[in-house]
């Protein structure tokens, strides 16, 4: 049995730990993307202008409403397809559109959206007081919103992130259907090569599970230090 | 006229919130050394006349000028945003509620403003504030988080925070309104020694003996306006208004 998960050539260790490596570094790669969009787009949402928080709202609303699947197949096909297009134009050589990019592009513009969301709400429960202190002593609004506003944020948003970020983990599983392979790919071309699903699954399962205790397990320590400056009842 | 020289001039201060005026062209100036109380009911527009002082309630029209810088106000508008920003350097603030930064320890608190906007050394900063804080009494609670302080305590924190700015003059809103009666003293009694020291003070409170005892000019608010203004003694003692005379008497 353990022979099956030797690593080298007799087994499938190898595979699945290259295979890993690729959901982990899609992930990685996605999550600061995703961050990004988020934060841009919730300022967006909570913009005086009414055209720009329509941008944010046609945004958060086009990619929480698409299946991600789709979105990763629009990405993938569409994109490199434009993208050529455009070279081709331009007189440049065509450029080969990686599964890699297109599934972090994918995976980082649905988490960015729903990141969007969760920080809409974080910046609408932060106490103007807050603000207004560090206007006070004249900081510019750009230290204000990275030094006051973010870190107050972060407080109210992590939760929201964490179980988004752990969604994230699971979601790479689906660019396995635009042949990258990921960890899930790499175990579905184990167990049908050996004829021995259940053994390959039920360890995918168990590395999933794996990913998802560390993540807890560290998001926990993050919120711990989020709110280190807030008293909790009863203490 | 005063012989000291005018550390914040405030010229024709106007603020409007939508069609209603609640400042009515209001004038202040504090010379070095000034404490003055600004007294006036719920909706005499005190703190909002206050709040204009620093900008963060941006006045319709009038002019502020605070040791060398000037800003101008025109259609509910800073002339220059940059100099706002260092007539805020130059105003200290304390808040009703404290407003002290809930994931920031008390001394980061008081280190933040010389650290990133005046750009001090972080051990110059923190020598500062553990000084500033043992002045306030507080030396044994710096690296603690304000939400494990009393009411009274935070109010001291803040207001060592405004005092590391170095400001030319330190503005308070209503600073012991929020407290409990029994915490009340010890933020007087910093303010006290404040005034002694000849800090530049602008104070809006209720604290009728405060302002009595301690204040060297006394502005009375009604509806927008300065309805009644002089040296506490005679204000207190013999007002010339009818509006100041019923405003103490509730006090009295």
């Amino acid at each position: 049995m353990f022979d099956l998960f030797a690593y080298g050539d007799a087994g499938w260790g190898d595979e699945l730990l290259a295979g890993l490596g690729i959901t982990l570094q899609l992930a990685l790669l996605a999550l600061p993307l995703g961050l990004l969009l988020g934060f841009a787009f919730s300022t967006l949402s909570l913009a005086n202008s009414g055209s720009l928080r329509l941008v944010a709202r046609l945004y958060t609303t086009t990619m929480r409403g698409l299946p991600e699947i789709l979105t990763l197949f629009v990405i993938y096909n569409g994109v490199g397809v434009l993208l050529n297009l455009v070279m081709k134009s331009i007189g440049a050589d065509p450029v080969e559109f990686s599964p890699m990019l297109a599934g972090v592009i994918a995976l980082g513009m649905v988490f960015g959206a729903f990141a969007a969301e969760v920080l809409r709400g974080a910046f609408q429960s932060l106490d103007p007081g807050q603000t207004e202190a560090a206007q006070a002593i004249g900081m510019t609004p750009m230290q204000i919103f990275t030094r006051v506003k973010v870190p107050q944020v972060w407080r109210f948003a992590l939760p929201g992130l964490g179980n988004l970020w752990i969604n994230l983990l699971k979601d790479t599983a689906l660019v396995s259907v635009i042949a990258l392979d990921d960890l899930m790919r790499m175990t579905k071309v184990a167990a049908g090569f050996t004829k021995l699903p259940f053994n390959f699954y039920l360890a995918a399962c168990l590395i999933y599970w794996i990913l998802c205790l560390i993540s807890e397990a560290g998001l926990a320590k993050m919120e711990r230090h989020a709110n280190r400056g807030v008293r909790r009842a009863g203490s | 006229m005063k012989e000291q020289e005018a550390v914040v001039i405030a010229e024709g201060i106007r603020k409007s919130f939508g069609a209603v005026e609640v400042l009515k062209g209001i004038d202040l100036t504090a010379h070095a050394h000034d404490v003055i109380s600004i007294l006036g009911s719920s909706g005499s527009g005190k703190s909002t006349f206050l709040r204009c002082l620093n900008a963060l309630e941006v006045p319709s029209a009038g002019r502020i000028h605070v040791h060398g810088e000037e800003v101008l106000f025109k259609d509910g508008r800073p002339a220059d945003r940059k100099a706002v920003e260092r007539l805020r350097q130059r105003l200290g603030m304390v808040f009703q509620q404290f407003n002290l930064w809930t994931h920031r320890s008390v001394i980061e608190n008081v280190m933040e403003g010389p650290i990133h906007v005046l750009g001090k050394g972080k051990k110059e900063a923190r020598e500062q504030a553990e000084h500033i804080l043992n002045r306030v009494g507080l030396s044994e609670r710096m690296d603690m988080y304000p939400s494990a302080l009393s009411g009274g305590q935070q109010q001291r924190v803040a207001i060592a925070r405004a005092l590391a700015m170095e400001p030319d003059a330190i503005l308070f809103d209503e600073p012991t309104s929020a407290l409990d009666p029994e915490l009340v003293g010890e933020v007087l009694k910093v303010m006290n020694e404040l005034a002694s020291e000849g800090r530049t003070m602008i104070i809006v409170t209720h604290e009728m003996a405060f302002a009595r005892d301690v204040s060297t000019d006394v502005i009375f608010l009604h509806q927008g306006e300065i309805a009644e203004r002089g040296a506490p003694e005679k204000m207190f003692s013999n007002p010339d208004t009818e509006v100041f005379a019923n405003f103490i008497s509730d006090f009295n």
